[in-house]
């Protein structure tokens, strides 16, 4: 049997007794078979981490999905909240003008994070849980130092969104506007998200001009967030 | 268990998946509320649960187990769900008469795996990443589902055997080729 083959059928567990003794001659005895295997093992785990990483993104998403219709009283709290917000308007412009940075702190609230659920069971943390669990408890400052090494090294552009989120929430706009901007450009499930936080920052920086053009596209998107652009975009007119 | 329902699993393919995960997403939540749990705890176990149930047919474990899909995957939640509520008791609000519950389903051991990839699998990753689609779909059939060359041709477009092997060889090629430059 080819040293390839017996290194192939050890990685599937499917080595005879009789292959295994001459798969262990070999480990002890050939450097270059030791290292060869070594290598496959590896390249198990990383291929294995990326299959798993990816069946989880399906998941999320279809936990995602399943999460908007089912939960009806979403419909009554966008209901209140619209009514809310009407109330709102009305106190505002008979009372007083209500500056960009008003609106800002009654609109802008971070997204939640749906990329790193809650794990239970084992102890073993890495950086991408640290840096959401960090940015679920309120950590901003962390978990942008996190968020930032975490997109440097895997480029997924969601980091790039919490990232701006956790900006926005420090009230530093001015940095989160062109991470927004980046994350516009890829296409992920948050994607659709971003021209709503890009319309906060904005507003964050009394950009008015630029606050109006991304309310408008997050009504064009017609999917996060629209019945309180159009409120906002009232506000402004 | 169903030969089907694991292969559904085995396969991960999305629109498959998505029948088999929402099949029995309702009836979980149903089930779950007993636990005097929220909507995000039992959006997150389920999730978690899922994910596991998966890890348990690509490790062979579901072959032998006589319970439904659903029993099984709801013995994995139950299973979270009493680690949650132990993780809670140890804050003064929680109330022990919670845990009482009957039903007939057995709480399933689940370890978690969530090891850390060490540098050099990292690198291989992120190479692994940048490999063509091909290369990608064949090697985590080999690598992550533990598929043999004769199943990877009846998996795939591919005629036979050795034109699988010889894929497979150009595609580590490839990549040790990417990690040295």
């Amino acid at each position: 049997m080819k040293k390839e083959d017996l290194i192939d059928k050890y990685l599937q567990h499917r080595l005879t007794s009789e292959e295994k003794l001459k798969f262990e001659e070999l480990f002890k005895n050939n450097i270059d078979f030791k290292k060869e295997v070594t290598f496959h093992t590896n390249l198990k785990k990383a291929v294995k981490n990326d299959d798993n990483e990816n069946f989880r993104n399906l998941i999320s998403n279809l936990e995602l999905k399943a999460r908007k219709p089912k939960r009806s009283y979403i419909k009554w709290l966008a209901a209140a909240s619209v009514i809310l917000l009407l109330g709102l308007t009305y106190f505002l412009t008979v009372e007083k003008k209500a500056s960009s940075q008003e609106l800002f702190s009654s609109y802008f609230e971070p997204y939640r994070n749906v990329i790193q659920p809650l794990e239970r069971n084992g102890d073993q943390q890495n950086e991408k849980k640290i840096a959401f669990m960090a940015y679920d408890h309120g950590e901003y400052e962390k978990a942008i130092l996190l968020f930032s090494k975490l997109y440097m090294t895997t480029k997924e552009p969601y980091y790039l969104f919490y990232k701006a989120n956790a900006l926005l929430k420090l009230e530093r706009a001015k940095e989160a506007v062109p991470l927004l901007l980046e994350h516009l450009k890829t296409k992920d499930t948050l994607t659709e998200k971003s021209h709503w936080y890009l319309a906060m920052a904005y507003l964050k920086l009394d950009d008015k001009i630029n606050a109006k053009l991304s309310l408008k596209k997050v009504l064009i998107e017609g999917k996060y967030k629209t019945k309180e652009a159009e409120v906002l975009l009232k506000r402004f007119k | 268990m169903k030969k089907e329902h694991i292969k559904v699993l085995l396969n991960s393919n999305s629109k498959e998946i998505s029948n088999l995960y929402y099949e029995n997403r309702d009836a979980f939540f149903n089930f779950g509320k007993k636990y005097g749990l929220d909507y995000d705890d039992l959006s997150d176990i389920y999730q978690e649960a899922f994910i596991a149930l998966r890890k348990h047919a690509l490790t062979g474990k579901l072959n032998s187990v006589k319970s439904s899909l659903k029993t099984y995957l709801f013995g994995i939640c139950k299973f979270m769900i009493f680690d949650l509520l132990k993780e809670r008791s140890k804050n003064a609000s929680y109330d022990p008469s919670i845990h009482v519950i009957h039903d007939i389903i057995e709480p399933v051991f689940f370890e978690s795996d969530n090891k850390v990839l060490t540098i050099e699998q990292q690198l291989l990753k992120k190479h692994f990443k940048k490999l063509g689609k091909k290369c990608q779909i064949v090697l985590t059939l080999f690598y992550s589902r533990g598929l043999t060359i004769d199943e990877i041709v009846e998996h795939t477009d591919y005629t036979n055997s050795s034109v699988v092997r010889s894929q497979k060889s150009r595609c580590i090629k490839r990549l040790k080729e990417m990690i040295k430059s």
